[in-house]
């Protein structure tokens, strides 16, 4: 021991130089090795929920367990890093949207054991990635408890430093370190050489916590590291002596100095004695100044007789300063007690100061060690590490551990910064939401304002005609500035044509005027006529008025979802709304009923031929309604139809979703009738050849409200025709690559595609090939193997490059849809980001969003119908702005205005809908809806009932 | 269905779900028309790949029209192809061991003449049902 401690004074000044000469690069770079390759963001297999956007900030903050037993030293953390810089939801809006569900390399993943190569493979990709935003060099206590069973030395360093507090509380350290050679049984040949190498070791296990260290590490701030660190490693890691040297040697795979990290503690004991103390101890050795300072008369206490003599003239030989309190200080700090006894207090004089300490005796000096900092909180003067005393060991594992604490709190600051600023965006995007369902509620509003009006000038006709005989006026037809087409009215008696189509247009046509109440009360089926219809409607037969209202709820309905459906079309192709195309027009079935009571009690039963305005020939209301047809409720909805057509619906045929979506809704075609003079227009307008209208089997409903973007890479024709009808039936957007290549291309060019469908044998390039090509600039995008080679070693091979799962071939519709909802899941927590709610609110189900909040908003600030933004100009604009202008501005054009978000409203008082029962949505993504508290009662839900929900709630609200 | 050895139905009829029309049936018709043109040219390019005995492409052929053959179900073409494939590396029926190059040339020999049979089989199957369809 003694002899150790006489060498180890040279090792141990040796020992500094290289620490301190580390080059900075090296610290960010060591520890990663540990860390990535658990972290690599490729989604297991089954892969989780997308990876919480926030991991780190959360985890934070959970005290960490150091936190709680240190709760003394709260050092000032250092000034934390620009976190701006760091965290892309700093950014306001659209980036988490982006990255939200692939986040980058910090998440916490479980590793897939079978990949040993990976952690090299991928950690490839990260560290030097200059893209990627620069890991946060925080420490993540409580990654264990948050990630899982990783590898072990990842789990390992966490550990330790976990496990020293306790050891420093219990074990004296010289004594542990003196035994830890032989228990360990680890060859050190050399213990100087083992202090300097150990010195090194544990600079790099503290670095691989404290990344703060990196930002410190310029400054040649004279931390505490010296040579005593390793005994306090060793100290403290003392139980776990195997796993401490396995994991060593992963970590650097410099093993040779990890072998000699427990052999130190000889060396470094016997310098951890404090420097102050030292100087106090040689202070008193210097005999003459002793009737001035000099130990006490049982050598237990040291006493200052004169104290100002002592500031002169002492204090600045030995501690180059002159400052008695300063000196006092530190004695407290190293737990100097000054013993006020009054008995004493004369042997000394009455100025005397006596200091007490029990380790601090007189000829004593090996109890040195014993004599530690209270409080770690500042940086002892002693670090410059002349010392032998075996005391200064001890304090650096204090030091280590203040570091660590103080890490710790940055750790806590950022994220306690981070959440703050995700709140903030929170907030911005809620009240960015609000402003849309606000519109969406407006928009709602004005159509059924619109419907109104054409109730209404339904009923004037009808009490017109029952007054005024054969003539049918129609008072409102000028008002409304349409061409009135007049009474003489025409009979194109039609009565297999519903005409409810037509009004599914009128609604947005129609300039609004009648009061929003109305509207909605004639929605209401227990709702009293009276209030819709004009006095006069009074006198109507009532099963005239009845079957009024019936097919006045009957258009209602269909509108609302029309009107649901253009919302939700608008998304997926901008500026071009889809139009309702079949869907719209209630089915046949749904409207024979209907039609028959209506046509025959109502219009033909009247003499009146029912305006030959159905489904069918609605757009082409040129040539039947509007030559010859009657009403001009009638005339003028489907001229608006067929208007609302060429403004907004050219491009309608390019989405996929058309057919399929709205299945429940399509009619069949009426053979019988459309077919020859149709030409060729689809049901409500969409000019979409008559065979398609035809919606046999394959009825399927998005789950998603956002449609996933798709890369398909499939060199095969057939396969690509196969997988590219899938897509198309499942809603998805999608771009088709022909080979590896292509594929590259595309992804290189900055295509954002939320799933990439990856066949892998292809001319040119492989699909392999290919992942790992594009995994060198993009990491993030799920990548599929779409493939009939599914051995175990194939699937090695696409996981081992970057590939995220294996579609096997051949794939049917379940197994595809399913493997796309599992990686598009993510669409769920971008429809979260589009709310603005922070993913790891989002999951943490910190928030519960209920369909009360919007209640409460609405409450908070009544809406102002003049606020410009409102006004349908402006509505309009975005409809008509690109979608890349929308997303500049954040916003994701509609997101949540899709029916889902609207089914939250169910519960107000919406009865199910009769039309539709299926639901659909995909389990995950409700199962996350459900988690920020959305109520699913059916995403097919009629969109009239939601409509009305809204607007009811609205009204009431408002009354 | 007799057919079912020939053809899969669980597979091929999710194919025949897909098509918006049930009388022409023209998204499946097209994509098993598609297949036939596929399937003709690629037992063309093998027959040229045996001859020059180029055992990878052999593979790679086979592969390909495996995939295809798999996506529209026809489960016997489907099975060879991927014989054939496995032939081409050098592997037995079932990709595993190994076989000289001689050996995988004669068994591919034989077996393109049985797959062109199954392929015919598949072809006239499919071709009755398209023209009744």
């Amino acid at each position: 021991m003694a002899s150790s401690s006489g060498s180890s004074s040279s090792t141990s000044s040796s020992a500094s130089p290289p620490l301190s000469a580390l080059p900075p690069s090296l610290h960010p770079q060591q520890p990663q090795p540990q860390q990535y390759p658990t972290m690599r963001p490729l989604p297991p297999y089954p892969p989780p929920p997308p990876p919480p956007h926030y991991p780190q900030g959360y985890a934070q903050y959970r005290p960490h367990p150091l936190m709680s037993t240190h709760h003394s030293a709260p050092i000032p953390p250092p000034p934390p890093p620009p976190h701006a810089h760091h965290h892309p939801h700093m950014h306001p809006y659209p980036m988490p949207i982006l990255h939200g569900q692939y986040p980058p390399p910090p998440p916490v993943h479980p590793q897939q054991p079978q990949q040993p190569q990976q952690p090299q493979q991928h950690y490839v990709h990260y560290p030097q990635g200059s893209s990627i935003p620069q890991p946060r060099p925080i420490p993540r206590p409580p990654q264990p408890q948050s990630s899982n069973p990783p590898s072990h030395h990842h789990h390992h360093h966490h550990h330790h430093p976990q496990q020293q507090p306790p050891e420093q509380q219990q074990a004296p350290q010289s004594q542990q370190g003196s035994q830890q050679p032989s228990q360990q049984g680890q060859s050190c040949a050399a213990v100087t050489g083992g202090s300097s190498c150990s010195t090194q070791q544990s600079e790099q296990q503290i670095h691989a916590h404290d990344a703060a260290h990196k930002t410190r590490q310029p400054h040649p701030t004279p931390v505490s590291p010296t040579s005593a660190k390793p005994s306090l490693l060793a100290d403290a890691k003392s139980p776990t002596p195997l796993q401490d040297n396995d994991d060593s040697d992963h970590i650097s795979g410099a093993s040779s100095s990890t072998a000699l990290t427990t052999t130190t503690p000889a060396t470094t004991t016997s310098s951890g004695v404090p420097d102050f103390v030292k100087k106090l101890f040689r202070m008193l050795e210097d005999t003459s100044y002793a009737d001035i300072v000099s130990w006490g008369v049982h050598g237990d206490t040291f006493v200052v007789k004169e104290p100002n003599e002592f500031a002169k003239n002492v204090l600045p030989k030995h501690f180059k300063h002159n400052n008695p309190a300063s000196f006092v200080r530190q004695l407290n700090k190293y737990g100097f007690h000054k013993i006020k006894s009054q008995d004493d207090g004369r042997l000394y004089g009455d100025q005397a100061w006596e200091f007490q300490h029990p380790n601090f005796q007189y000829n004593k000096k090996e109890m040195l060690e014993s004599i530690r900092r209270k409080t770690p909180a500042s940086k002892p003067k002693t670090v410059a590490t002349t010392g032998n005393g075996p005391a200064s060991g001890v304090q650096d594992a204090l030091t280590t551990e203040l570091r660590k604490d103080t890490n710790d709190l940055q750790t806590q600051v950022d994220s306690l910064t981070k959440l703050q600023s995700d709140i903030a965006s929170y907030l911005q995007g809620l009240s960015r939401n609000y402003r849309m369902v606000v519109e969406e509620i407006l928009n709602f509003r004005k159509n059924m304002v619109a419907q109104d009006q054409v109730i209404r000038n339904l009923v004037d006709y009808i009490v017109g005609k029952d007054s005024a005989n054969e003539k049918f006026q129609l008072p409102n037809a000028s008002r409304m500035g349409l061409p009135s087409a007049s009474a003489e009215a025409s009979t194109v008696a039609d009565e297999s044509s519903p005409f409810i189509t037509p009004f599914a247009f009128t609604k947005t046509s129609i300039p609004s005027s009648s009061p929003l109440s109305q509207a909605f009360n004639g929605l209401q089926p227990d709702l009293n006529m009276n209030t819709i219809m004009n006095p006069s409607a009074l006198d109507l037969p009532k099963e005239q008025a009845q079957k009024l209202l019936t097919t006045y709820q009957q258009v209602a309905r269909a509108s609302f979802h029309q009107m649901n459906e253009i919302s939700r079309h608008v998304r997926e192709a901008y500026g071009m709304m889809q139009t309702p195309p079949p869907g719209l027009s209630p089915t046949p079935t749904d409207n024979v009923p209907i039609d028959a009571r209506s046509g025959e009690g109502f219009l033909n039963g009247d003499g009146v031929s029912g305006p030959n305005v159905s489904g069918s020939s609605s757009s082409s209301s040129s040539t039947t309604a509007a030559s010859s047809s009657t009403s001009a409720g009638f005339s003028a909805s489907a001229a608006f139809a067929s208007q609302l057509n060429s403004q907004l619906m050219q491009t309608q045929q390019q989405g996929g979703l058309t057919v399929f979506t709205v299945g429940g809704f399509a009619p069949r075609r009426d053979d019988g009738v459309d077919e020859g003079d149709s030409s060729g227009t689809g049901t409500g307008g969409s000019p979409r050849p008559p065979n398609s209208m035809r919606v046999t089997r394959a009825t399927f409903v998005p789950p998603w409200s956002v449609p996933p973007k798709v890369l398909l890479v499939e060199d095969d024709v057939t396969c690509r025709k196969l997988s590219s009808k899938l897509l198309q039936v499942f809603g998805c957007s999608f771009d088709v690559a022909v080979d590896g290549l292509d594929a590259v291309e595309r992804m290189n060019v900055g295509n954002k595609y939320d799933i990439v469908l990856m066949d892998i044998v292809m001319p040119n390039l492989d699909g392999v090939t290919a992942t790992n090509r594009i995994r060198q600039f993009d990491q993030l995008t799920p990548i599929i193997s779409m493939t009939s080679n599914t051995t175990e070693n194939d699937c090695m091979t696409y996981l081992a490059n970057g590939m995220n799962d294996i579609l096997a071939k051949p794939f049917n519709k379940h197994s595809m849809l399913s493997m796309i909802e599992r990686y598009c899941n993510h669409l769920v927590g971008q429809r979260a980001a589009a709310l603005g709610i922070p993913p790891a609110i989002a999951q943490r189900r910190l928030l519960q969003p209920e369909p009360s909040r919007i209640e409460e908003v609405a409450e908070d600030e009544p809406m102002d119908l003049k606020d410009p933004l409102f006004s349908e100009s402006n509505f309009t604009d975005m409809l008509n702005m690109p979608m890349g202008e929308l997303g500049g501005l954040g916003i994701q054009p509609f997101q949540y205005l899709s029916p889902l978000d609207l089914d939250s409203f169910d519960g107000l008082n919406a009865p199910a809908s009769d039309s539709e029962s299926s639901l659909s949505g995909s389990p995950m993504e409700r199962a996350e809806m459900e988690e920020l508290g959305y109520e699913f009662s059916g995403r097919k839900r009629e969109a009239c009932e939601l409509g009305l929900a809204i607007g009811m709630g609205v009204k009431r609200r408002r009354a | 269905m007799a057919s079912d050895d020939i053809v899969d139905h669980s597979i091929f009829d999710q194919l025949l779900e897909m098509d918006e029309d049930d009388e022409e049936r023209s998204f499946s018709r097209d994509i098993v028309l598609n297949y036939f043109e596929q399937a003709e040219t690629t037992f063309a390019s093998m027959d040229n790949s045996l001859g020059a005995k180029d055992l990878p492409s052999l593979s790679r052929l086979g592969h390909f029209l495996k995939g295809s053959s798999a996506a529209l179900g026809l489960t016997k073409v489907k099975a060879s192809c991927e014989k054939i494939q496995h032939y081409g590396n050098l592997k037995d029926e079932h990709g595993s061991g190994s076989i000289s190059e001689d050996e995988a040339l004669k068994r591919i020999g034989a077996l393109l003449a049985q797959t062109k049979e199954e392929y015919r089989e598949a072809e006239d199957y499919l071709k009755k049902f398209y023209a009744s369809a």
